[in-house]
């Protein structure tokens, strides 16, 4: 089953150069900032990683890819027809997507640490932890709406909404609050410097948001009815 | 162009999904930009409780700094003081790098010279002229007005009928008039000194820049300090002074004969984003129900392909540019209509939030609040056709949808919630549609106030307008590229 997600994977045009994008987007982003920050005064594991924030937009476009590209083809009737335990085939497709995120995030972190000033081991596993919870989140959101453009809307939007918001609100009180449920700000923690959230913490936060994502997609899959009919259904229920 | 208006009018309307994404951008910005001015508290504990002191709002509506030193006399009508700036020296609070010494010098914007004001009030109308620590001779007047007017140190101000008329002059004898108005009435004619604090920027361990503003002062040396047509003796008044303020702060004047020696702190000018809460701090949802906008442009086109449906549209108008230039115009006015309404509750609704959390909020013009709330609208308009025109160009809704948040979403983020420092930053909000945000900011940048004028804070590198132009560039580029494909492509 599993080869057969990748065998998709490996054939479907766009989601490998997302692999691709990962890593150029987080090292390129990393470089930047390398070149741009003054010396010593951020802390280095920030400096070296900053591209994660570039670059978990090719984590999310990969699991969204790996999810809902089956639903707006309709191929996802035939790998439910194929797989009819939704349980497993999700599984699957996270473990698809967890793993080429895992790859990617092993050479962009690695690529990362090197060019930048350097990275403290927390930083160094933590990010690639960070990337790869960040892909199964997306994942779960993409089995929940089904939708690739909506899922990467809902993704994006909790990933990056967060850390807007809380730069707009200028109580400390309130900022740490939000930053406590933030899943990129607490979950970025793990590059250090956020003293109120812990680095495990912190990517125990986005663990939640990813665990709660995935079993929202879980529940919208269904499993009793056949994949035909939830088709037939979607077709009738909402015209988009 | 009209039927295909309609039919395009008609698609957005049935369809649930696009409707509901229109809803939930308007929900969106409302809801989470009501939830920023919540979280915008404002505490000032003190000896007498939680009483936060007023910002005083200058002749032009503006929050004013007024904080200064002032040597004066009353001037009940016509008269006219002279006087020869000798020096200025100053201190300078634990100045950088190490911020570890109090030492002599003075700050960019120091200002030591002649203001006639109306009254010893904060927020008094006035006009001066001065010697600034870098910034040469300046006249400054009502707190946003300021003029380069050379590195002269001889100054004059003088009142005949009503008019005052200030002057520099190199040698005391031939004297240029650098400002004429009429400040008729009664006031107060004498010397000032202000020094601002001391602003410097620093990265946080975080990222982000830590501004820090240590405290000035000046001393300014007077000569030939010659006035006629006052009335009553010397004062010397601490303007906006508080009880208990560091000595360093604290002004002071000595004079023998002809002589004086003023000593002061503090500055006479815009306020900036230090004069309370600002406007825009309502409006920051619309960068999340932008994204909601970007998900309904791309859609709008994209689900035509999937689905098919293209082949009939454009069987049914042949023309093809035309498709998308309506489809444009309905997504556009859509979400103009749906922006405005947004900012129209989250701006009220939102200022009386923060008004009840304690916040002053800088006061604006009635028309830069309406550029604010339309800009807001036009914004999201803006963005919704950018992602239409990405959506036709890609044909497929996700690599749209990224592009568009790469391009509009991903600059802000990096610009205000990550390492890269604030020279970077600003050039991110130049050159990319994020620019477009500029139109929200409603208290301006003034050149003539040392202030943290940085994107982490709410200044934009761009004027409101030409950000705006910025960002309706880019989709009015990303709209013909559309058209232009459209017409070459089979469907």
């Amino acid at each position: 089953m599993i080869r057969a997600e990748w065998t998709k994977f490996r054939t479907l045009p766009g989601l490998p150069w997302l692999v691709l994008l990962l890593v150029a987007l987080t090292v390129g982003t990393g470089a930047a900032a390398t070149a741009l920050v003054p010396c010593c005064d951020v802390l280095p594991s920030r400096v070296s990683l900053a591209g994660v924030q570039a670059g978990q937009l090719a984590a999310v476009a990969l699991a969204v890819g790996v999810m809902a590209g089956e639903y707006a083809t309709g191929m996802i009737a035939v790998s439910f027809l194929a797989v009819p335990a939704r349980g497993r085939l999700l599984a699957a497709k996270a473990l698809l997507a967890g793993g080429v995120t895992l790859a990617g995030a092993l050479v962009a972190i690695t690529l990362s640490a090197l060019v930048g000033p350097g990275v403290t081991p927390t930083a160094f596993f933590g990010s690639i932890g960070y990337l790869v919870l960040v892909s199964l989140f997306a994942l779960g959101v993409a089995a929940a709406v089904r939708d690739p453009a909506v899922a990467m809307g809902v993704a994006l939007g909790i990933l990056y909404g967060f850390p807007l918001v809380i730069r707009m609100i200028r109580d400390p009180a309130w900022q740490e609050r939000l930053a406590w449920v933030s899943p990129m700000e607490a979950g970025l923690a793990v590059q250090g410097g956020l003293p109120p959230i812990g680095p495990w913490a912190g990517l125990g936060v986005l663990a939640l948001w990813a665990a709660g994502a995935l079993a929202v997609g879980r529940s919208r899959m269904g499993g009793g009815e056949s994949a035909i009919s939830v088709r037939v259904r979607r077709r009738r229920g909402s015209r988009r | 162009m009209i039927p295909l208006l309609r039919s395009e009018w008609t698609k957005f309307r049935t369809v649930r999904g696009w409707v509901a994404g229109s809803i939930a951008a308007v929900l969106l910005t409302v809801g989470v930009g009501l939830l920023g001015a919540a979280g915008t508290v404002r505490s000032c504990d003190g000896p007498q409780g939680d009483v936060c002191p007023v910002t005083p709002i200058g002749p032009g509506g503006q929050a004013v700094n007024d904080r200064f030193s002032y040597y004066h006399q009353a001037l009940p009508g016509d008269g006219s003081i002279t006087v020869r700036v000798a020096g200025l020296s100053g201190v300078i609070t634990y100045p950088p790098p190490d911020h570890d010494e109090i030492v002599a010098g003075v700050v960019p914007w120091a200002k030591v010279g002649l203001m006639v004001k109306r009254d010893l009030r904060q927020g008094s109308a006035y006009t001066a002229v001065m010697v600034t620590g870098e910034h040469g001779t300046r006249v400054q007047d009502d707190f946003v007005g300021d003029l380069a007017a050379g590195g002269d140190r001889w100054l004059r101000l003088t009142r005949t009928g009503g008019t005052l008329k200030g002057e520099s002059s190199p040698d005391g004898r031939s004297w240029d008039v650098i400002v004429e108005k009429p400040f008729p009435g009664p006031a107060l004619i004498g010397l000032f000194a202000a020094s601002p604090c001391d602003v410097t920027l620093s990265q946080g361990t975080l990222g982000g820049t830590i501004g820090a503003c240590r405290l000035t002062n000046v001393t300014g040396k007077f000569e030939d300090v010659a006035v006629e047509g006052a009335s009553g003796t010397w004062a010397h008044d601490d303007v906006g002074g508080e009880t208990g303020a560091p000595p360093l702060s604290v002004g002071s004047a000595r004079q023998w004969g002809s002589t004086v020696q003023l000593t002061g702190s503090g500055d006479v000018g815009p306020a900036g984003m230090e004069g309370g809460a600002v406007l825009e701090r309502t409006l920051t949802g619309a960068s999340i129900g932008l994204i909601a906008v970007i998900v309904v442009g791309v859609l709008y086109v994209t689900a035509e392909y999937r689905r098919g449906l293209i082949g009939a549209t454009l069987a049914a108008s042949p023309g093809r540019s035309g498709v998308l230039l309506a489809k444009a115009a309905v997504v556009g006015t859509v979400t103009f209509a749906g922006g405005l309404v947004a900012a129209a509750v989250a701006v009220p609704v939102g200022i009386r939030l923060m008004r009840d959390r304690n916040n002053d909020i800088a006061p604006v013009t009635a028309l830069t609040e309406v550029r604010v709330i339309v800009g807001t609208a036009a914004l999201l308009a803006v963005t919704a056709v950018l992602a239409l025109a990405l959506g036709a160009i890609f044909r497929r809704s996700a690599a749209a949808v990224i592009t568009a948040i790469v391009l509009v979403l991903l600059p802000q983020i990096l610009a205000t919630a990550s390492v890269i420092p604030s020279s970077a930053a600003e050039w991110l909000l130049r050159v990319t549609p994020a620019a477009g945000f500029a139109i929200q900011q409603s208290i301006p940048a003034y050149p003539q106030v040392e202030d943290y004028y940085i994107p982490a804070l709410g200044y934009y590198p761009l004027p409101p307008l030409g950000g705006f132009a910025v960002m309706c560039a880019y989709a009015a580029v990303a709209l013909a590229a559309a058209i232009v494909l459209l017409r070459r492509r089979d469907a």
